[in-house]
């Protein structure tokens, strides 16, 4: 994704090529911000949030993987942050709507997509039990696709716990797959 | 007639003794953090004669012309004299103490005495270790703890005034009995180490030429029973042992006439050995910073005390040792901040991940 | 019916795939460069100076070293003063000397003399010695004394036949060394 070469251009303090490197990352970050917070308003200021701290501590960075984990940290903490300023969400009330979109869906075969409302309203709806770390380990391992001791590395939680979340969150999202598919 | 000349040589041998204790002397040993030590010897005299007065020849540890010295007089009512001498030394260290032991001319030169120093760094704390050792007289001897219990080894040791307040004080009858027994126990223990170092010294003499004559476990065995005879002839020990009877009671006729001569040596060496010339003196020591351990007495002024008589190192080495600390003040304020800077970082970790 | 982890892997495939777009990436890369120009340069000391300080927090073996250290120091430090504190207190019962009573008992040097002279009949080899007028005469009134004191305590044993016999039976019984007098 990043090249190191890239990122010690950056250090000596180029704007342009930062300008580069917020480019090739920010899909990635908003990738992940979107699909935790459900909102595309809120998952751009992440990833502009997230930049900025990335440009600040630049030093930190030794390797170009350590870069892609340290990125998606930080975007997992801003979105933790957001999720905890959020009012807690009133009891949920069962949207048949979206749930006929999902049948449809995946009566479309492998050709279907979502956008990214009705991607918005379905993760909203399976992960609306969830806690945060829960939610934040389905999306990163499921929706990403990364590996256990990634998403230890990036939520700061052992590998054990990262199986325990993620267990939970399967659970929880089968039962009410079961339920209304 | 009789009555007198015993009378009149007991009391010659008690004021031979007190003026063997002429100068009364204490030795300071103020001991400093670098492992140098102020010495200070302090005597007293009742010597009318100013050139026989504090002698070197008969100072009970060495002093020079390279000490400061200072001297005094006082009278008392009656008019008699006594006169103090006050001498100081700073000694860069153990080595010129023992050196000094060494070339020592005084009364108590034949003793070995040997200085030792430790300093220990243990972070918090630095630990001293200073201490003063007699070697031992005999070779065969046995420790005095083999004849005294715990209580009486502890009465053994004291200093004459603790034993004089406690003589004196409410429980005056029992240490009176403790004096007693700590007496007549020593006097056994007294005649079992020249029975023991006898037999030591004639079996080493022997030893080649005995044969099976008097195998070293036989005279061994039998010690027990010379030190009955020997204590059981008393009165007339001098003659007795010149005419043989006493050494053929000890090791049979044949024996004795065999080995008288090597009999008589022992006997001469023990006799040297036993009456080694020792003026008994005072051992005090001052340790740097908190005292925290000692075999010492301890003063009113926290000065720690050791008389230092030959009984002492009659059979066993004779230490005299005392342990001290000084708190690392820099260590501890290093350390200090050592902590809270990982408790800070700690803390404040937990505070952002939370 | 389909079977439950099929359902599951459906909808985990059908949302993996539908990754949501950030549509102006440049948008976001501008928009970051523009509010990092205009920040002013940071001139918060403290807040450098605390993560230069403790930047060492972040490093999982640097800070289990120095946590494992401190509890070794503190562990230290209490086996130390314990060690110390009960050595002093077995100090403080050791015995006390009042050396500067000025008591006069027989020294126990005289008493080894005494046994040796007795045992061995042997004297030291002859010595000149002196002693003063005051001395002399000190020493003349207590044998005065000791004469005086026999003689009272050889009329009181006269006197009673019932003392003398038991006095006798004693001496007779006890294994001492007695100097005759």
């Amino acid at each position: 994704m990043i090249d190191l070469k890239l990122i010690e251009e950056c250090r000596s303090g180029n704007f342009n090529n930062f300008r580069k490197l917020v480019e090739l990352s920010s899909p990635f970050a908003y990738s992940v911000a979107f699909r935790m917070l459900g909102d595309e308003a809120h998952a751009k200021d992440i990833v502009q949030e997230t930049m900025i701290t990335i440009w600040q501590k630049l030093k930190k960075i030794k390797t170009a993987e350590g870069y892609k984990v340290w990125m998606y940290r930080i975007v997992v903490n801003k979105c933790y942050d957001e999720m905890r300023k959020k009012k807690r969400a009133p009891e949920f009330i069962t949207d048949d709507k979206t749930w006929e979109i999902l049948t449809n869906k995946i009566s479309e075969g492998p050709s279907a997509a979502l956008e990214n409302g009705e991607t918005t309203r379905i993760i909203e709806i399976l992960t609306n039990k969830l806690s945060t770390k829960q939610k934040a380990v389905f999306v990163l391992y499921d929706l990403e696709g990364m590996s256990n001791d990634e998403i230890s590395e990036i939520t700061g939680i052992g590998k054990s716990a990262v199986k325990a979340n993620l267990y939970h969150a399967r659970k929880s999202i089968s039962e009410k797959i079961e339920k209304y598919i | 007639m009789k009555n007198k000349l015993s009378k009149l040589v007991l009391f010659s041998v008690l004021i031979f003794c007190v003026s063997c204790n002429d100068p009364e002397t204490t030795v300071t040993n103020i001991l400093h953090t670098d492992g140098s030590i102020t010495r200070i010897i302090e005597m007293k005299s009742m010597e009318g004669d100013s050139l026989k007065r504090f002698r070197i020849a008969d100072i009970q540890v060495p002093i020079d012309n390279t000490w400061k010295i200072k001297d005094s007089v006082a009278t008392d009512k009656k008019g008699d004299k006594t006169w103090f001498r006050r001498a100081e030394k700073l000694f860069k260290n153990v080595d010129e103490i023992n050196n000094a032991y060494k070339a020592d001319s005084g009364i108590n030169k034949k003793s070995v005495r040997i200085a030792g120093f430790k300093r220990k760094f243990k972070w918090f704390n630095t630990e001293y270790y200073f201490s003063e050792r007699v070697e031992k007289i005999f070779t065969y001897g046995y420790p005095v703890h083999d004849f005294l219990n715990s209580e009486e080894l502890n009465y053994f040791y004291s200093p004459e005034s603790l034993k004089g307040q406690k003589e004196a004080g409410p429980d005056s009858l029992k240490y009176k009995a403790l004096s007693d027994s700590v007496k007549n126990k020593t006097d056994l223990w007294t005649y079992r180490n020249l029975v023991s170092e006898w037999i030591g010294e004639f079996t080493k003499l022997t030893e080649g030429t005995a044969g099976n004559d008097m195998p070293p476990a036989y005279l061994k065995s039998r010690e027990k029973d010379i030190t009955d005879i020997f204590k059981a002839n008393q009165k007339n020990i001098d003659s007795l042992w010149a005419n043989g009877t006493l050494l053929r009671k000890f090791i049979g006729e044949e024996n004795a006439s065999k080995y008288k001569v090597q009999a008589d040596t022992a006997v001469d060496i023990v006799t040297k050995k036993f009456t080694l010339d020792f003026r008994e003196y005072s051992l005090k020591i001052v340790m740097p910073g908190k005292l925290i351990g000692t075999n010492g007495f301890i003063d009113s002024s926290k000065v720690l005390l050791w008389p230092v008589k030959s009984d002492y190192f009659f059979t066993e080495p004779y230490e005299m040792w005392a342990e001290s600390k000084t708190p690392n003040t820099w260590a501890w304020i290093v350390s200090g901040f050592f902590l809270v800077f990982v408790l800070t970082g700690v803390t404040m970790r937990i505070i952002k991940k939370g | 019916m389909k079977p439950e982890n099929e359902k599951f892997n459906e909808v985990v495939g059908l949302l993996r795939k539908s990754r949501p777009l950030l549509d102006s990436p440049e948008d976001i890369g501008n928009k970051v460069i523009r509010r990092l120009r205009a920040e002013k340069p940071k001139t918060d000391v403290l807040s450098s100076l605390t993560d230069f300080l403790f930047s060492w927090v972040y490093i999982g073996w640097v800070r289990r070293t120095l946590i494992a250290a401190s509890c070794a120091l503190v562990i230290v430090f209490i086996y130390q003063q314990g060690v110390i504190l009960k050595r002093i207190d077995t100090l403080s019962k050791q015995t006390i000397v009042n050396d500067k009573a000025n008591i006069k008992s027989p020294s126990e040097e005289i008493e080894r003399l005494l046994t040796g002279y007795r045992s061995s009949g042997h004297l030291f080899s002859s010595r000149n010695i002196t002693i003063s007028e005051g001395q002399m005469k000190d020493l003349l009134e207590s044998v005065k004394d000791l004469q005086i004191k026999y003689k009272d305590l050889e009329k009181i044993i006269d006197e009673d036949p019932d003392l003398k016999k038991m006095i006798e039976k004693k001496l007779m019984g006890i294994d001492h060394i007695k100097t005759n007098l």
